[in-house]
């Protein structure tokens, strides 16, 4: 066991590392947040004819979904889509004067607003990540327990892009939120970990280890499964909220992989931390 | 119970009070894309000043108001950002435009500028004038003699009526108001006799146009969203039965693991208190819920949850005299993890990428009254329960 701790530790930091690999080979799928454009869905009365609005709009994707009240017709459109015959198309085949009587629904990036959301949301990442990782060296003080915990954070958010660029869950204001909170509760569980490691007087480092892992392993249970849940939900009862599946799915991902990153990588370093670093330094 | 007279205990039960009374009576406002409606994001082609900002609110507030639109909220962020939020489905093909028409109007004749928007006088609604479908208007009388001069003689030549650079009318000058005396009114003929539904809307945009001036500087739309109230209803419906089973989920994995209803019941508890407290704090600033909120309220009770299960621990693994120890480790926990999570939001909150703002608020609310209201009430009713 004292032997393989430390491979143990490298595997999530490897998984982490790959997970950038196939990000940068394989890209990350990019909302109308990103690339700009429209995304029109509509709740169709009856079954439409999706030949002839494909058909009609042959720049387009078109696809329905299917929820407990109807069909979702989804139609999305990139910038240099004109609009105004779209929306006459569905004008005709949907047989109405005024599209806001059925139950339409428009989302349109322009082209300002897609190019500053890199910027923007690079920063707002960015920043999240040097104010936690102040306030992280602020409650330990010491530099190597520190180090773990911004480490893991760093490497469930790689993890959750690796899942996102596989799984094809878009780049978006609502996935960049859904990093965020992955932070936060990446931190949650370390922090305990370090702590009781670091201040719990009672008990062998082991068992302070395993006391810590029933408590840690709770915590993320109840947030795993909440979102296993959301997710569920949203694909078979709301598709039209996709907004709310995505932020469950890449918190999902994220938070398997924060499974890892706490109980191998960040328990392995404070286990070296205790047994080896410190007793060199003394 | 000993316990309701604990002040920490008693401060949470007065809280949530407050919040259940004011969603009782004050209620929660839902943001347009739970309750249905438009939220357009228009950028300014450059930077402008107050007074600037000022005067483009102003005119488009009147160019919403003159398509029947009341009721609209308009505001700017930043200073190249206006905001608009309309509460109910509209013709966004309409708004669109005449919210993105710079509306600098110019009536040449034979080259020569005959009269520009700001010679308008007065503006009639769109109808059916003796020479076509159009918008009739009358000039000041600088106008008309302005006018009267540039026409004078030019009888059958095209009068060029450009609106932000296009053509968009060039009716032949009749000879009658060529004879250099001032005609005040004039007209805009967009079609002749059956107008198509494009026609008249192309003569609502002028007459918006027209009515309330033009733009300092043009604008583009920079973000559309538009949720109809029945996909508005869906998302709320939804995010209720998703909190419901998340709830069961929760309550499943916690009862597994303690198996102890006097510590299952409290964590549930307290979490659902931490709902109220959060939608409570969301009827007092009128802050309006939107999907990013209700985000940010499952961020920060999924972590309230976890600091429930970090006091709980805490407090079984303390033996009767260690207890306060322990409570005041899990407490050093829980702050940071707070400080964490709130240090990772700030950003969100200052630079707000716009529509993340709800989502920070929340999260950030949601997590202070955690560390100030709950949770401190929650570790006392963990000791209490576990003694008794």
């Amino acid at each position: 066991m004292n032997i393989n701790y430390k491979v143990l530790a490298i595997i999530p930091v490897i998984l982490a590392l790959l997970s950038l690999v196939l990000v940068s080979v394989n890209g990350l799928k990019e909302s109308i947040d990103v690339s700009g454009g429209v995304e029109i869905s509509i709740l169709a009365p009856e079954n439409v004819d999706l030949s002839m609005l494909k058909e009609k709009m042959p720049n387009s994707e078109v696809r329905t979904a299917q929820s407990a009240s109807g069909t979702f017709v989804i139609i999305k459109s990139g910038l240099d889509v004109d609009m105004d015959p779209i929306r006459a198309a569905l004008r005709e085949i949907f047989n109405t004067e005024d599209l806001s009587e059925l139950a339409y629904t428009e989302k349109q990036i322009g082209s300002v607003l897609s190019s500053r959301f890199w910027e923007d949301g690079l920063k707002a990442v960015g920043f999240a990540f040097i104010f936690m990782a102040i306030v992280v060296y602020a409650i330990f003080r010491t530099a190597v327990p520190s180090a773990a915990v911004i480490l893991a954070a760093a490497a469930d958010i790689a993890i959750a892009l690796g899942g996102m660029s596989l799984f094809q869950i878009p780049i978006s204001t609502a996935t960049i939120a859904a990093l965020l909170m992955l932070v936060g509760y990446s931190v949650d569980t370390d922090i305990m970990l370090t702590t009781r490691v670091l201040k719990r007087r009672t008990g062998t480092l082991d068992e302070r280890i395993k006391e810590s892992m029933k408590t840690g392993i709770t915590m993320s249970l109840t947030t795993i499964l909440a979102m296993a849940v959301l997710l569920i939900v949203v694909t078979y009862v709301v598709p039209a909220a996709e907004v709310l599946g995505n932020i469950a799915a890449v918190l999902l991902i994220g938070l398997i992989g924060d499974l890892m990153l706490t109980w191998l990588t960040n328990v392995g370093i404070l286990r070296y931390y205790v047994t080896e670093y410190k007793k060199e330094r003394n | 119970m000993k316990l309701l007279k604990d002040p920490k205990v008693a401060i949470l039960l007065v809280f949530v009070l407050a919040s259940v009374l004011l969603l009782t009576f004050k209620g929660l406002s839902f943001g347009v894309d739970l309750s249905g409606g438009s939220t357009i994001v228009l950028n300014t082609e450059k930077p402008l000043s107050d007074a600037e900002m000022v005067s483009v609110t102003e005119i488009l507030t009147s160019r919403l108001n003159t398509n029947g639109l009341s009721d609209v909220r308009i505001y700017p962020r930043g200073s190249d950002e206006i905001v608009i939020e309309i509460p109910k489905s509209a013709d966004l093909e309409r708004i669109e435009r005449i919210l993105t028409q710079q509306g600098v109007f110019i009536a040449t004749i034979d080259n020569k500028t005959a009269y520009v928007g700001q010679d308008i006088s007065y503006v009639e609604e769109p109808r059916m004038t003796a020479s076509g479908y159009g918008v009739g208007f009358r000039l000041s009388s600088d106008g008309a003699n302005n006018f009267a001069e540039v026409a004078y003689g030019k009888g059958g030549y095209p009068v060029e009526l450009y609106m932000d650079g296009n053509l968009v009318s060039a009716p032949i000058l009749s000879p009658d108001l060529a004879d250099g005396r001032p005609h005040q009114s004039q007209v805009i003929t967009v079609a002749g006799a059956s107008p198509t539904r494009e026609d008249i809307e192309k003569a609502w945009v002028i007459y918006t146009a027209l009515k309330s001036g033009s733009l300092p500087v043009k604008v583009e739309i920079a973000y559309i969203s538009s949720v109809s109230p029945t996909l508005g209803a869906e998302f709320i419906k939804g995010a209720l039965i998703a909190g419901l089973f998340a709830f069961l989920a929760v309550a499943t994995v916690i009862s597994f693991r303690y198996k102890n209803p006097k510590i299952v019941l409290p964590i549930l508890i307290t979490g659902f208190s931490e709902v109220l407290l959060i939608l409570g704090f969301a009827s007092l600033i009128d802050w309006k819920l939107d999907l990013a909120s209700i985000a940010g309220i499952v961020a920060a009770v999924g972590t309230g949850v976890d600091h429930q299960i970090v006091i709980t621990d805490e407090t079984i693994a303390g033996e009767s005299k260690k207890v306060t120890k322990n409570i005041k480790r899990a407490f050093f926990i829980i702050f940071g993890a707070a400080a964490t999570t709130i240090a990772a939001m700030l950003p969100l909150f200052v630079m707000g990428i716009g529509m993340l703002k709800g989502f920070a608020i929340t999260t950030i609310a949601g997590v202070l009254m955690g560390i100030l209201i709950s949770r401190p009430a929650f570790a006392r009713i963990m000791q209490y329960v576990l003694k008794h």
